[in-house]
């Protein structure tokens, strides 16, 4: 068996990659110059050994197609096999044909990351792609002149193994490696990701013992810092393991086959969670979101409401949320510009933010020269921009660094912890009371209940052996798909169906946030938009929710428009407009050329539920321990199908204010991508409509606590994160109340 | 039960480069730490990472000569990236009323073979031209510079580890008392035994050894950083103190300038962990403005406190203090530079039998200092005030 290319298989490869990325007529290095070549055949014998195979057909099968050496063909024949290729044509039949992606999609993929991985990966050799195309990589931050459009950015590339290490950090949170169960806890909480570790400073804070299982193992928080490929490859490099043996499979309506689903961000199955690489956005919902049906049926009248349309109000009131969200914003060190309606002064902050007794920890970031072009332009059009609010410090804030603008942040741990995560936050406090146990390895399958009451979770150690950790409490806060899949997987004689599922409701209500995108090229001006965090954006809220006359439009509901940063070369050189080819000179040209020129316009739409939508589990596809993954049925419907083109509409305007040449946009329909899954297990005040109450209590399970985006009724066009956090707070005091009023009749029947 | 030559408990720089030179001579070792290399709230994880030769006290002064050679070759030795640089160290005088201290300072380094040159005003602005223009006399000297602790004692844990030592991170750890005397250390609730057990241990020192009746004239005292955001790099080449104030200021690799000296930070109750005093950060970020007037345009963006051990006078513990047990604790807020002689010379001696540059560090000269002079020393306020 090979382990690696022959000289020959890499003469092939290196022909096709030097005319997907070809040299430039000005010099400028081709793939194999730039070191893509030897990247990939030396990642084919390390981590993407179990794609060799697939090279070896390739390869076999343009040397056929070339009449025996690719290699050896003249150009033109090279390239016309290359666009049958880059189009999966059936006429080359011996191309191999993967089921979930074309083969062009893989190498395509790979050739990127060699071109522009940090050279420590063994790709962008001497930083020539780096260089070619002006992203100075791994830098310690940039100063706010340098955020300026069309400033010249003066620094030579660097790698990350040259950065200082300016922040002083705590280690990785202490954890114990999980065997034998403790014993019996007040509050046993499944998954130590965001929610469990809020709930657990919460509990603590209250003198409650708290034990976490986290399947996956510690880490610091700060992985994948300032690394694009790794962050973004590290499902295929071995990272989510958990996750990746998991993935749930998709479909748009129930009665199509369902296939695995992209998941292209992928989910972070370890401690911490997806608190690692958040992208820190940290809004509130608006108060009109908790009544969304009432209100709207108020104003437009039922029949305004989707007849495919479960659309409910939730169980409480912003007020009710208000002192969480507090509470929530101050663990995070939220920055942020107060908002409220734009009177007496008042220039920035969003104007339908709903009311707030306390201002934000600490000032807004700044505002980069991208997004003041934004506002700008956006002002014109009569809209009211404001600096989106984030997790991330603009000043110190218990121990850790405020941002310094580098270049990686949504899906990348933050190297000076200026960016929130459970690691920096909520856990050190928490286990500095002394009365929370993390126990990582520990896999659980099942919730265990004992006359219908839950009494603890069934966990498998690495060993492979089964415990049970008793709770007085159990909390389930994993992710939407295993919050819901827990459920149903964990059957007792009174829940036959699962738990919190005797009325056929767990799964139901599911929403997943679609990223109809409008990008824009400009020709005059260069955007510097590799600086700065994800969440450095700056947004409108005008075309949100009901902040805006519906009235004859055709749907209810909007969604936010915002131009954020964080744009990385591997990901970059992807997006193409219509009619770029993802290969040649054309290619090339392009993407050399508009790196620094590309604007992005992302587009939050609000989903509504619907009665197509739902999670179950998947009759055939099974997970590494043989039990069935998460089947996800999702389309948009008429509202959004509607809603969505002209909210493109919108930000198309706004783009060509702000100067434009040139613009595209992506399909409304953009499918699961795992950030924003919601719904599935709802809060309610209805055990007919809903899983739960509103502080995650299951409906028909005594002791069992559900919590997460799986709680969501609707989903605003506001990032999710920060009400989930609310709303774990308050369910850990709910918790505390039950607790004590059990102890108080414990000791008066004594 | 494992038995070893030596055990190391700390795993800061001294306990690191202990263990480092034990090892490479091929003894058996354990280093021994509940928070793993410079774990917070130690010194090697708070420190500023000063390599400053110049202006020590005349027992050190041997010590920091071997230093001096050793810091360029160590990122080598230990293939690691220690952000070592040496921009040299700048110590100014801004009155004339603090012109002796330089010229002393001058003399002593002299008597002691440390190579520091007087600079006048001219000369300064050549070394650091956007420090201050009232700096009117200054003692610079080249060789000195600044490393990052905290990278240090993670690269010698690394190498530690690759040379076989046996490395107890992350658990509870104490002293392993048998008969009346150490016999080596429980790590994580393992019994560790070793015929020497080294405490290379800091602030935490006087907890480990206080079941033994050893009461050291120390102090842990909480000293805050502060750190600013991004400057252009290569501003500011040099280390800098001044004769009248509180104050260490250099420029980092990345173009943040950091900010110490001896501001002591507020403890929390919490172990030995202190945090930042806004009032001495205040005071501190002014005192270094006005040497380097940029400042008063940058914005802190980071601050911390780690916990010093600080002697009363000034100078370490190194040596035997009971049967078994070896101290190496009490450097005084100035332990960074000295390390790697310190690390090599205890290992000597551990081996050997001797080590004579270390006679002056001995613990026995802990008797001779009255009671009521380390009361008042250990109770010495934290709040500093104008």
């Amino acid at each position: 068996m090979t382990t690696s290319l022959s000289p020959a298989q890499t003469a092939t490869l290196a022909a096709l990659f030097d005319r997907i990325f070809p040299a430039g007529a000005d010099g400028s290095p081709s793939a194999s110059e730039i070191g893509a070549v030897g990247y990939v055949s030396d990642a084919l014998s390390g981590p993407y050994a179990e794609h060799l195979p697939l090279y070896t057909e390739l390869i076999a099968a343009l040397d056929l197609a070339a009449g025996g050496d690719f290699a050896a063909a003249p150009t033109d024949r090279q390239d016309s096999i290359l666009a049958l290729f880059e189009a999966n044509d059936t006429s080359l039949d011996a191309l191999p044909r993967p089921s979930d992606y074309s083969a062009f999609d893989l190498i395509w993929r790979h050739l990127r990351e060699g071109l522009f991985c940090d050279p420590r990966h063994g790709g962008n050799r001497g930083f020539k792609g780096w260089e070619l195309i002006g992203f100075p990589g791994a830098q310690p931050g940039y100063r706010a002149e340098e955020q300026q459009v069309s400033h010249k950015v003066a620094r030579a590339p660097q790698s990350m193994d040259s950065l200082g290490q300016d922040a002083r950090l705590e280690s990785a949170p202490a954890t114990i490696a999980a065997s034998e169960p403790l014993p019996e806890a007040d509050v046993v909480i499944i998954g130590g990701g965001f929610v469990g570790g809020f709930m657990a400073h919460r509990l603590t804070a209250q003198g409650k013992r708290v034990v976490i299982l986290e399947a996956g193992d510690s880490r610091t928080g700060r992985e994948h810092a300032m690394d694009e490929l790794s962050a973004t490859a590290f499902r295929n490099l071995g990272g989510a393991k958990k996750f990746n043996s998991e993935v749930p499979t998709w479909r748009l309506r129930p009665g199509a086959p369902a296939r695995r689903a992209s998941m292209s961000q992928g989910l972070e199955t370890e401690l911490g969670g997806n608190s690692v690489a958040w992208g820190a956005v940290a809004m509130r919902f608006y108060e009109d979101d908790f009544e969304i049906r009432s209100k709207t049926v108020a104003k437009y009248g039922e029949t305004s409401i989707p007849a495919d349309s479960t659309l409910a109000d939730w169980p409480m009131s912003y007020r009710d949320l208000e002192p969480y969200y507090d509470m929530a914003e101050d663990l995070l060190g939220v920055s942020g510009h107060a908002g409220g309606p734009r009177e007496n002064g008042r220039t920035r902050g969003n104007p339908f933010e709903a009311p707030r007794k306390h201002p934000y920890p600490m000032p807004a970031l700044r505002r980069s020269g991208l997004g003041q072009t934004f506002a700008t332009a956006a002002e014109s059009l009569g809209y009211h921009p404001f600096n989106l609010p984030a997790a991330i410090l603009t000043a110190p804030h218990k121990g850790r660094h405020a941002c310094t603008y580098c270049s990686f942040c949504s899906r990348f741990g933050c190297h000076v912890d200026a960016k929130a995560s459970a690691q920096n936050t909520v856990l050190p406090e928490a286990l500095d009371s002394g009365l929370l146990t993390i126990l990582t390895g520990a896999r659980v399958t099942e919730i265990v209940t004992e006359d219908g009451r839950a009494v603890g979770a069934r966990y498998l150690t690495s060993d492979g052996q089964s415990h049970v950790q008793r709770g007085r409490q159990v909390v389930l806060a994993t992710y939407a798909f295993e919050n819901t899949r827990l459920l149903l997987l964990s059957r007792d004689e009174a829940h036959p169906q699962g738990l919190g599922n005797n009325h056929d409701q767990v799964g139901r209500n599911y929403m997943t946030r679609q990223q109809p995108s409008v990008y824009a090229v400009f020709d005059d001006r260069k955007l510097n938009r590799f600086i700065g965090p994800t969440a450095q954006a700056t947004a409108i809220a005008d075309l949100s929710c009901d902040h805006f006359d519906h009235t004859g439009l055709g749907f209810i509901r909007g969604g936010r428009v915002a131009a954020f940063n964080q744009y990385l070369p591997i990901e970059a050189s992807g997006v193409l407009p219509p009619d770029v080819p993802r290969y040649g000179a054309a290619w090339k040209e392009f993407f050399v050329a508009s790196y620094n020129a590309t604007m992005m316009l992302f587009i939050d739409p609000e989903i509504l539920p619907s009665t197509n939508n739902r999670l179950d589990l998947d009759p055939e596809q099974t997970d590494a321990l043989g039990r069935p993954v998460v089947r996800i049925t999702f389309d948009i419907g008429d509202n959004e199908k509607a809603m969505i083109p002209w909210l493109q509409d919108r930000a198309e305007e706004i783009a060509r204010k702000m100067g434009a040449a040139r613009i595209w946009r992506r399909p409304a329909l953009t499918g699961p991508i795992s950030t924003h899954d919601t719904g599935g297990t709802r809060m309610g005040h209805d055990p007919e409509t809903s899983v739960t109450d509103g502080f995650g209590r299951v409906h028909d399970t005594p002791g069992l606590t559900v919590i997460g985006g799986s709680s969501f009724v609707s989903l605003p066009p506001v990032n999710p994160a920060l009400t989930i956090l609310a709303l774990s707070l308050r369910a850990a005091d709910a918790i505390v109340g039950d607790q004590v009023a059990a102890d108080g009749k414990q000791e008066e029947i004594a | 039960m494992s038995t070893v030559d030596c055990i190391v408990m700390g795993a800061g720089v001294i306990g690191g480069f202990t263990a480092w030179n034990l090892a490479r001579t091929g003894a058996r070792v354990a280093l021994v730490d509940p928070r793993g290399a410079a774990g917070a709230p130690s010194a090697s994880w708070a420190s500023a990472g000063g390599l400053r030769a110049q202006g020590r006290n005349a027992h050190e002064q041997p010590l920091s000569r071997i230093a001096a050679d050793l810091w360029p070759g160590l990122q080598d030795a230990l293939s690691a990236d220690l952000e070592l640089s040496q921009g040299g160290h700048l110590h100014l005088a801004e009155t004339e009323a603090e012109v002796p201290a330089i010229e002393n300072r001058l003399a002593a380094d002299a008597a002691g073979g440390i190579a520091t040159e007087r600079v006048d005003a001219a000369q300064i602005r050549d070394i650091a031209p956007e420090v201050t223009g009232s700096a009117l006399l200054g003692a610079f000297s080249p060789g000195d510079g600044q490393a990052h602790p905290g990278r240090t004692a993670q690269a010698l844990a690394r190498a530690c580890a690759e040379l076989g030592v046996a490395c107890h991170f992350g658990a509870p750890a104490s002293l392993l008392m048998e008969h009346g005397k150490v016999t080596g250390a429980l790590a994580g609730g393992h019994a560790l035994r070793a015929p020497q057990t080294v405490l290379a241990t800091g602030a935490w020192t006087a907890e480990l050894v206080a079941p033994l009746g050893l009461a050291l004239p120390m102090r842990a005292r909480g000293l805050q950083m502060l750190l600013s955001d991004l400057a252009l790099p290569d501003i500011l080449a040099p280390t800098v103190t001044a004769v009248g104030r509180n104050l260490s200021l250099k420029q980092l690799r990345s173009g943040a300038f950091m900010i110490g000296g001896r501001w002591f930070a507020r403890p929390t109750g919490r172990g030995l962990q202190t945090l930042p005093l806004d009032a001495h950060a205040a005071a501190q970020w002014a005192g270094a403005a006005a040497i380097l007037p940029r400042l008063s345009r940058h914005k802190l963006v980071h601050q911390w406190a780690g916990t010093e051990a600080q002697s009363i006078d000034g100078l370490p513990f190194i040596g035997r203090a009971a049967d078994g047990l070896y101290l190496a604790c009490g450097f005084s807020n100035h332990g960074f530079q000295i390390s790697p002689a310190v690390g090599a010379l205890v290992a000597e001696d551990i081996l050997t039998g001797t080590a004579a540059l270390l006679a002056p560090f001995t613990p026995e000269r802990a008797a001779r200092i009255a009671p009521d002079e380390i009361a008042a020393f250990r109770d010495a306020p934290i709040l500093a005030t104008a």
